[in-house]
């Protein structure tokens, strides 16, 4: 009877110090209370604002200016595969931004050449930075965080490339480096870090721009002005104006992901209106 | 009075007088120098005196010696002056006045009002044949060719050509009266070289135009409601301010400010030289320097471009219409990036230093191998 | 019985020509599966067939196939113990191996998988709890802790037994036979009850792993709506029981026949087995047919795409030959009333290979049809990936040889 209690208390003692030193070891020390939250705080993003950006789809012209002018500020690579944070899609009148179709590989809406054609509009996609979003939910290290003033960053230190972001993301925004990514040393800005290998990356609202004051690059070098950005939490802003004049609408809403880069048809056309 | 009769009548005294004249030695040598006297005569006086002086022979007379130029000169209009029906339906329309006749045939006689031939032979520009010198010189073309109704010389004089010593010949072949080039674009460009009409030729060059479209306008006389003909000498073009839209098919969609008139052509497009430009103020831009131009109503935009955050601005050679249509300017002339990411696009894949499957194969055959030696072999 | 024993301890004497054939054989697959595995750790997952649209293929559909695979150890203990079914008693240990075997294969994998494996210590210092893979690691480890632990005490009587027997694994047996001796009681009545209870705490593992972390890593894709269902939980978790099923199936038998245990491992058993499979199986067309039907009757069209493209579209012959030859004909196979072990042998091949590409055609079809206007993806896997795989699938057939070597596979009972 002395042995099993022994044994018993052994095997007790043993149990609670095992659990207590995974738990140690597993849960980092005073980060417990954001264990389950997403947002991460830093003293350079607790500004009070919140960053957002609408895109005027009735002005875009498809031209990829937004694209090329990003790929040069953020330093995404060409070698070893071409890659672009935002996408730009030809869109059929009837298919509306609450409606939109797949198309098979043998197709494409992305490899138009010629743009603006009457009867198509344009849509860029890039992440949305969304208020719940998907992609820092699943992250299992915390590499893509949501920080207090709306930008969902990435962290590529601790991005282990799993891409669990990648398969939650709906809207497709994010692209992995699945090799090494080299970019000729004269076009590196410094500003932005170069990705290692194996990592995701995204749009994050060009965040060394605009916590300077700056706009992001695709605001300032879109020709026909389609894009706006501006902080959600200033009345005057050009996107706050906007969203209170014109309908807007987010891409696949019933995800629930409340995207801050919303979607508007307003404002100037390219092509000319009937009488 | 005289009869032939044959009957004995010895009593024909004239008959035997004449008779025994001629048969007798005196008679017959007064016969041979009479003789001989007419045919000196016309020998030595046919050719030398057979026409009088200011004579007109005739075209085919030339012909015979000028054989070439004949057939040259029957193949011009010249040759059908009088002849053509189209001369003669109007002129007997009109009555058939002489007035006509001085340009229109050869040898015209004012006095009597006849004419020695039809049609403009070619002793109306080179003399008659009684004048006929050595070097052809022929008379001037101003002679009939400016006259109301055919006023090529008269519109001419008016015309830098006559300053500029380019005279008919300069275009025209005197003798088949054609153009020295069939290309008229070709003729005028071999003196007006400039830049300016270069571009004006080039870009009216194709689709049918050429410089004559517009520099030579020509019109028929009509007689009967006295208007007078042109031959478009003058080389100006006809319509002193033209309308655009007659030629030029633009929408001015979107600068329609002034309206959609040819005024609204001019506020920027010089109305002769049309590739020429001006500010409102009237100040000459040319068009590699367009952009000035842009600037006097869409200034934010260009204070955007010079500061370089206009799309795509550092590059310095750009102007507003290397990327946007002049005439609507929302649009962008295809300015499209190419997609990044091409659907068909293949990534260099590394290859294994032996294929795959043969090291598969072997795997699989070493297996069943092994299988077979400790299964079925051990038993 | 002495005979059985004797019989059983066989298979741990000789390390033989097929022992070392077997380890060369699979030793070179090994090899170049880290050939492979080196490629893409230099050169980047470029190697493999994945791209930004097919972000997952083969390794997370195989690591979804090793967790089932894994599950044999559970089903087994858990029938013999929870529901007194002895006569499954033979092949409880082997089942015991396969479960540790299995994990380990998954986990490599998924380490295959990431974009960056050397930075495993950094997801290990910054789990996120609130991730659907920080439960996976959580509830992985655990589920192989406590398998182990129940491997470790239940060999205590046959530690006992060959403690002495062998000269250079002596130590070993030593050290396991010191740790049982104060982990276990010594009173059998006890013992049995620590086992019972342990394999009571195990029992839950299939839900929480299989039902629950695994299908997580799917189900909570929102951006996937042919995967965002409710009853993703319960298809994994059959699905993943019947693979431990039919994995068991053809171990047993393979081991039986090159050790000619078949009495030991008897008819009886391996009947059993095939009467799991058999009903497992027609849950699982049931899942499918219940998971398509609702989707071609009404859907959003980002679903339905997925369902047409895997009943009529690209995907239709590998679905359909996978339906027919992986399920239907399996379950022929084990519904005639003349059936031997070679029938359940032939049914448990056929049902796995189904099972295999069952897992790749919830993977990858659903990330090929997009949820918006991209353009479809496409996925062709590489060698990179095939080589990566089967040199998984040599390691662990290697470390189970070894496995057989150092531990009775068979309770000697």
């Amino acid at each position: 009877m002395k042995e099993s209690i022994k044994r018993r208390d052994f095997l007790k003692i043993v149990g609670i110090g095992s659990v207590y030193l995974v738990a140690k070891n597993i849960i980092p020390g005073g980060a417990v209370s954001t264990l389950l939250k997403i947002t991460q705080t830093s003293p350079t993003t607790n500004s009070g604002k919140r960053w957002g950006m609408v895109i005027d789809v009735g002005a875009c012209i498809g031209c990829r200016q937004c694209t090329y002018g990003c790929k040069e500020e953020n330093n995404i690579p060409n070698i070893p595969a071409p890659m672009q944070w935002i996408e730009t899609f030809e869109m059929e009148q009837n298919e509306p931004i609450t409606r939109l179709n797949s198309v098979p590989s043998n197709q494409s809406k992305t490899s138009y050449i010629e743009s603006p054609i009457h009867g198509k509009w344009y849509l860029p996609i890039a992440c949305l930075h969304c208020d719940d979003p998907p992609c820092v939910k699943l992250c299992p290290t915390g590499a893509t965080f949501k920080s207090e003033d709306g930008i969902v960053e990435m962290n590529y230190d601790k991005c282990i490339g799993c891409r669990q972001c990648m398969a939650g993301c709906p809207y497709n925004a994010r692209s992995f480096n699945w090799g090494k990514p080299q970019i000729p040393q004269e076009n590196v800005n410094a500003l932005v870090p170069v990705r290692p290998i194996g990592v995701v990356e995204k749009c994050t609202f060009c965040q060394h721009r605009v916590r300077e004051g700056l706009l992001t690059k695709c605001v300032e070098i879109c020709p026909v002005g389609a894009r706006h950005f501006g902080d959600l939490n200033d009345p005057n802003s050009p996107p706050s104006k906007l969203l209170e004049t014109y309908i807007s609408s987010a891409l696949l809403e019933e995800m629930n992901t409340k995207p801050k880069l919303l979607y508007i048809t307003s404002g100037k056309k390219w092509f000319e209106e009937e009488g | 009075m005289f009869s032939y009769q044959k009957n004995d009548n010895t009593n024909d005294d004239i008959h035997v007088f004449v008779t025994n004249l001629i048969t007798s030695k005196i008679g017959k040598k007064t016969m041979f120098i009479f003789l001989l006297l007419i045919m000196v005569y016309s020998i030595g006086f046919s050719e030398v005196n057979a026409y009088p002086l200011e004579n007109y022979v005739g075209s085919g007379t030339c012909r015979k010696c000028h054989e070439t130029q004949f057939n040259e000169w029957n193949q011009t209009a010249h040759s059908r002056a009088f002849t053509d029906p189209v001369f003669q339906t109007q002129w007997q329309a009109q009555g058939s006045p002489d007035v006509c006749l001085p340009c229109h045939t050869t040898n015209f006689d004012e006095t009597g009002g006849d004419y020695q031939f039809e049609n403009i032979g070619c002793e109306l520009c080179h003399a008659p044949r009684s004048e006929y010198n050595e070097d052809y010189t022929p008379a001037s073309c101003d002679r009939c060719h400016s006259v109301t109704h055919y006023p090529t010389y008269t519109e001419w004089l008016e015309s830098e050509h006559s300053h500029a010593g380019v005279g008919c010949d300069s275009c025209h072949d005197p003798m088949t009266l054609e153009i020295l080039t069939n290309d008229p674009n070709t003729l005028c460009k071999g003196c007006h070289l400039s830049q300016d009409i270069e571009q004006v030729a080039e870009e009216h060059g194709y689709e049918g135009y050429d410089c004559l479209d517009c520099h030579m306008t020509t019109s028929l006389v009509d007689f009967e409601s006295g208007t007078n003909g042109m031959t478009g000498h003058t080389f100006l073009p006809a319509i002193p301010s033209p309308d655009c839209g007659e030629c030029h098919t633009v929408s001015l969609d979107a600068h329609t400010v002034w309206g959609a008139t040819d005024e609204n052509c001019e506020t920027c497009h010089d109305d002769v030289y049309m590739t020429m430009l001006h500010l409102l103020n009237g100040t000459d831009v040319a068009m590699s320097e367009s952009s000035i131009l842009c600037e006097q109503c869409h200034n934010d935009v260009y204070y955007e471009w010079s500061l370089g955050i206009h799309a795509d601005s550092h590059d310095a050679t750009l102007v507003c219409i290397d990327c946007h249509e002049p005439m609507n300017p929302y649009i962008m002339m295809n300015k499209t990036l190419p997609p990044v990411t091409p659907v068909s696009v293949v990534i260099e894949k590394p290859e294994p230093f032996i294929s795959p499957t043969y090291f598969f194969i072997a795997i699989i055959g070493a297996l069943g191998a092994a299988i077979y030696a400790f299964t079925v072999r051990r038993k | 019985m002495e005979n059985h024993v004797d019989k059983i301890l066989e298979s741990m004497e000789n390390t033989g020509q097929a022992f070392y054939a077997t380890i060369g054989i699979f030793g070179m697959v090994v090899l170049w599966g880290a050939y492979a595995w080196y490629t893409q750790f230099t050169v980047g997952m470029q190697a493999t067939g994945l791209n930004n649209t097919v972000m997952w293929g083969l390794y997370i559909a195989t690591f979804m196939f090793m967790i089932g695979v894994s599950h044999a150890g559970i089903i087994i203990s858990t029938t013999i113990r929870v529901f007194k079914l002895d006569k499954f008693k033979p092949i409880s240990r082997i089942a015991e191996g396969m479960t540790l075997v299995g994990l380990a294969m998954a986990v490599l994998s998924v380490v295959a998988d990431i974009g960056r494996p050397d930075r495993i210590l950094v997801l290990f210092f910054n789990l996120r709890i609130g991730s659907p893979l920080a439960w996976d690691l959580i509830i992985l480890s655990l589920y192989f802790a406590s398998s182990a632990f129940y491997l470790l005490v239940s060999m205590k009587h046959d530690i006992s037994l060959i403690t002495g027997r062998f000269k250079v694994r002596d130590g070993l047996y030593k050290i396991l036979g010191g740790i049982q001796n104060v982990i276990t009681p010594k009173d059998p009545e006890k013992y049995e009850n620590m086992l019972n209870s342990i394999s009571i705490v195990i029992l839950p593992f299939p839900l929480l792993d299989s039902g629950m972390v695994v299908a997580f890593i799917f189900s909570l894709l929102g951006a996937r709506p042919a995967l965002n269902a409710p009853f993703i939980g319960a298809y994994f978790l059959v699905l993943a029981i019947v693979t431990g099923i039919a994995a068991i199936v053809i171990v047993s038998m393979i081991l039986s026949r090159v050790y000619e245990w078949d009495e030991i491992i008897s008819e009886e058993v391996i009947m059993g087995l095939g009467n799991y499979l058999r009903v497992g199986i027609i849950l699982i067309l049931y899942f499918i047919f219940n998971q398509h039907f609702t989707i071609q009757y009404v859907s959003k069209s980002a679903t339905l795409v997925v369902s047409n493209m895997l009943l009529f579209g690209s995907y239709a012959t590998l679905f359909w030959g996978m339906i027919i030859a992986g399920f239907v004909v399996p379950v022929l196979l084990l519904i005639l009333p003349n059936r031997n072990k070679v029938g359940v042998l032939i049914a448990s091949v056929l049902s796995i290979l189904g099972l295999w590409i069952n897992c790749v055609l919830v993977v990858v079809p659903a990330l090929t049809f997009p949820n918006i206007p991209f353009n479809w993806g496409s996925y062709i896997p590489s060698w990179v990936e095939w080589s990566v795989l089967a040199g998984i699938l040599a390691l662990g057939v290697i470390l189970y040889a070894v496995l057989i070597k150092l531990i009775p596979i068979v309770e000697l009972d």
